[in-house]
């Protein structure tokens, strides 16, 4: 009877997973298998009797292609550069509002701004701000004497490159900030305490007990922005500030795949690019378990020694 | 048992109301899915481009019921007169043709080209539309439209084909079939201020890009001024094709055949880097988009602008919109000839229509009456019919008028020197090769060389693609 009903709850609760699985299998699994089936064939919008199956020729074609490998170059930068400085930026303000200071709430929902504005809004925003003309930011620096020329934050390719990766992290900051900030809530102060006691510096305490207590929430959330950001945040922030110019020089693989899928129809090829970042990321992701499994087996032969 | 009946139930719940919530209101019409949008007042108002409005629903359109049409028109005028005129004309043709009911939605100009492709691929094509310039190529090439020779040739008898611009009937054709009939033309034109012109010295307006130059070192000595503001972005493709007409180049030789490395380009490009490297134009430039020329121009910053007609400037109610001027076409010295970019824009209709005879009667009429929408829906541009031009309207407002004297009859279509739009077209307009060639000359490149032979590439490129 025992085993009757277990199985009868077994049964209910996968039954209520049904309606997940569906939405995910619908939302997830088809566009991803459909997007690797259609980047092995020739499918062109503008071509009616195009999607012949072509094995990896997408892919053979894109790795000729200097324009691509300049592109992967761009969006390899412009995430590695997102990530480190939204990180050091929002472990800066995480240290900073982990401490009893007046206001603390305050500060803390002001720090989380960015998050929340829309994309949209925030591009459009920057876009005036970062203006050569009329922006506020060359106004007020021409206005205070530290430039006498404007500088050309969205018309110069190098400063392009800059501003968008400047914007990103102003958008990406927060979330870092508040990962972080739960991490160090949870460190306990009585270690603190006991490195104090000892002498330890403010330097020491931070190297050799607040970052080491924050490494795994830190290798999950760098590891989620570079997803993120690599995806997702190049296309919006890059689309919507530059559009991939000034003369394609904050072209991103997701911007590449876009135009090249709407423009030349040329969706199989498209779909190849998608294809590759899909790749990319998986080999970050399986470099980064790479590594947490060998320093686990490290720690654990560690503490095995240690027993005996 | 009861537990287990209760969960399957819930679940079933759960999926039916997924099911409804996603296809209620589906017309199911020859559109294909998406939601119906038999509703004019929804969908007026700068509201509309949601893309989400399939083709016409009903049944067969000779069985004596209406024909339902779905009309997807694009925000040519102003959000706050262009829609209530366009609703006024489709109620005018409702109530003229019980038997055929248009519902218009206007779509916005931003990703109007991936609207459209999603929309089109996905069989949730309206009936009849306007849009972009290659849209006649792009859909016939991808045989999503229908054949409209049948009006042009009652035209013909009516001797009302005589009213369109030179060859931009045979522009619109692909393969022998008329994929659409040109309704609007639209001149770049170099927009000035007299005051300014006054100001400087000037007294005879420029009509050489030697003389402009003149003109732009006075008005930069004498007022301090940038003389000319230009867009960067995907509008400076088309200023700089302008460029390219005035000196007789062009992106393809009057066969159609992709020829971009010319010596007329590289004069044209020099030309850019001319204006650049003297400070004619704004050092930004590679990031002015169509609102920063109107902020130049409203600020005082800049004297001239070249683009599109500045109707927003000049309705502006600012002081200086009276003193607003179109220059005439500029030429160059080993060209001769004054010409400028002019966008002649198709109206189509889409083989997903259940309609398709009722469709070519809306465009017929659409065409024929069509005056209103520049006339009081402030339509940026012209019509193609010459006839509606001598309407008072196009003669009193003398920055209208001087646009038609002074850019209109040098206007030439996007693909000059060819005579017909080639499918090439849209790659090069879409990944926008013209709009990246000046960027990289106003950010500096003086590799003129390859700069040219660089997108000389990608255009061959395009061309390969595409035949």
């Amino acid at each position: 009877m025992n085993e009757g009903l277990m199985a009868r709850k077994r049964i209910a609760g996968y039954s209520m997973l049904i309606p997940a699985t569906v939405l995910f299998l619908l939302i997830n699994a088809f566009p991803l298998v459909y997007g690797l089936v259609l980047s092995m064939t020739d499918m062109n919008y503008t071509k009616p009797r195009s999607g012949k199956f072509i094995g990896l020729e997408n892919f053979r074609s894109l790795l000729g292609d200097s324009e691509f490998w300049s592109v992967m170059g761009f969006t390899i930068f412009y995430t590695v550069m997102v990530v480190l400085f939204s990180y050091a930026l929002g472990l800066q303000l995480a240290v900073l509002l982990n401490k009893n200071i007046k206001f603390r709430g305050l500060f803390r929902a002001a720090a989380l701004l960015p998050w929340v504005i829309p994309a949209v809004v925030a591009a459009e925003n920057w876009r005036w701000l970062l203006n050569d003309q009329l922006g506020l930011i060359n106004r007020t620096l021409m206005r205070i004497g530290v430039i006498h020329e404007p500088i050309l934050f969205l018309a110069d390719p190098d400063l392009a490159r800059l501003s968008v990766i400047l914007v990103a992290v102003w958008k990406s900051y927060p979330f870092m900030m508040v990962v972080l900030l739960a991490g160090l809530q949870s460190v306990d102060n009585e270690i603190y305490e006991a490195a104090c006691i000892d002498g330890a510096s403010r330097t020491r305490i931070f190297w050799h007990i607040t970052m080491p207590m924050l490494k795994p929430i830190s290798m999950i959330c760098v590891t989620l922005m570079a997803l993120w950001t690599f995806n997702t945040l190049s296309f919006d922030n890059i689309y919507l500030l530059t559009q991939g110019g000034p003369a394609g020089s904050t072209y991103v693989m997701s911007i590449q795949s876009y135009y090249i899928a709407i423009y030349r129809g040329k969706i199989g090829y498209a779909s190849a690019i998608s294809v590759m970042m899909m790749v990319i990321i998986a080999l970050t992701v399986l470099i980064y378990w790479i590594s947490q499994l060998a320093a686990a087996r490290k720690t654990l032969s560690r503490v095995g020694e240690v027993n005996g | 048992m009861k537990r287990a009946l209760l969960s399957v139930l819930l679940i079933v719940a759960m999926l039916t109301i997924a099911a409804c919530g996603g296809n209620s209101g589906n017309s199911a019409g020859s559109g294909g899915s998406g939601e119906a949008g038999s509703a004019n007042s929804g969908n007026i108002g700068g509201t509309g481009g949601t893309g989400g409005t399939g083709g016409s629903g009903g049944n067969g359109g000779n069985s004596g019921e209406v024909a339902e049409l779905v009309f997807w028109d694009m925000m040519w005028g102003r959000s706050d007169s262009y829609p209530t005129t366009v609703q006024k004309l489709v109620e005018q043709f409702n109530n003229e043709h019980p038997n055929i009911h248009v519902t218009v939605q206007i779509i916005p100009w931003d990703n109007f080209y991936q609207q459209f492709l999603t929309a089109v691929t996905s069989g949730a094509a309206p009936d009849v539309s306007t849009g972009g310039f290659s849209q006649s190529i792009q859909y016939a090439a991808m045989d999503e439209l229908i054949d409209l020779s049948s009006i042009v040739e009652e035209w013909k008898a009516e001797g009302f084909d005589a009213n369109f611009p030179e060859g931009s009937l045979e522009l619109h054709q692909y393969n022998g079939m008329q994929a659409g009939i040109p309704w609007i033309i639209d001149p770049r034109v170099i927009t000035y201020r007299k005051d300014v012109f006054e100001q400087a010295g000037i007294t005879e307006l420029p009509s050489t890009w030697e003389e402009f130059f003149e003109a732009a070192e006075a008005i930069k000595s004498k007022t301090g001024m940038t003389p000319l503001v230009i867009p960067g972005d995907r509008d400076g493709a088309q200023v700089f094709l302008s460029m390219l007409f005035e000196n007789g180049a062009g992106i393809t030789d009057e066969n159609g055949n992709p020829n971009f490395v010319t010596k007329g380009v590289e004069e044209t490009l020099a030309y850019v880097q001319t204006l650049y490297e003297k400070g004619y134009i704004f050092k930004g430039t590679a990031s002015y988009t169509d609102t920063d020329m109107d902020s130049k121009l409203l600020s005082g910053e800049a004297a001239m602008s070249y683009g599109a007609l500045r109707t927003t400037v000049y309705n502006s109610g600012d002081p200086i919109a009276e003193h607003l001027g179109v220059l005439p076409s500029l030429k160059s010295k080993s060209d001769g000839t004054p010409r400028t970019l002019m966008w002649i824009n198709p109206i189509v209709v889409y083989k997903q229509t259940k309609y398709p005879e009722e469709s070519k009667i809306f465009v017929k009429w659409w065409v024929e009456h069509m005056l209103p929408l520049f006339t009081e829906g402030a339509a940026n541009g012209y019509p193609a019919v010459k006839a509606m031009l001598q309407d008072e309207y196009f003669t009193r407002e003398p920055y209208i008028e001087e646009a038609i004297r002074n850019a209109v009859p040098y206007g030439v279509p996007p693909v000059w020197p060819a005579k017909n739009l080639y499918t090439a077209w849209s790659i090069i307009e879409g990944e926008n090769y013209l709009g990246m060639a000046l960027q990289e000359v106003v950010t500096g490149n003086t590799n003129l060389a390859g700069i040219m032979e660089k997108y000389d590439k990608m255009i061959q490129q395009a061309f390969n693609e595409t035949n």
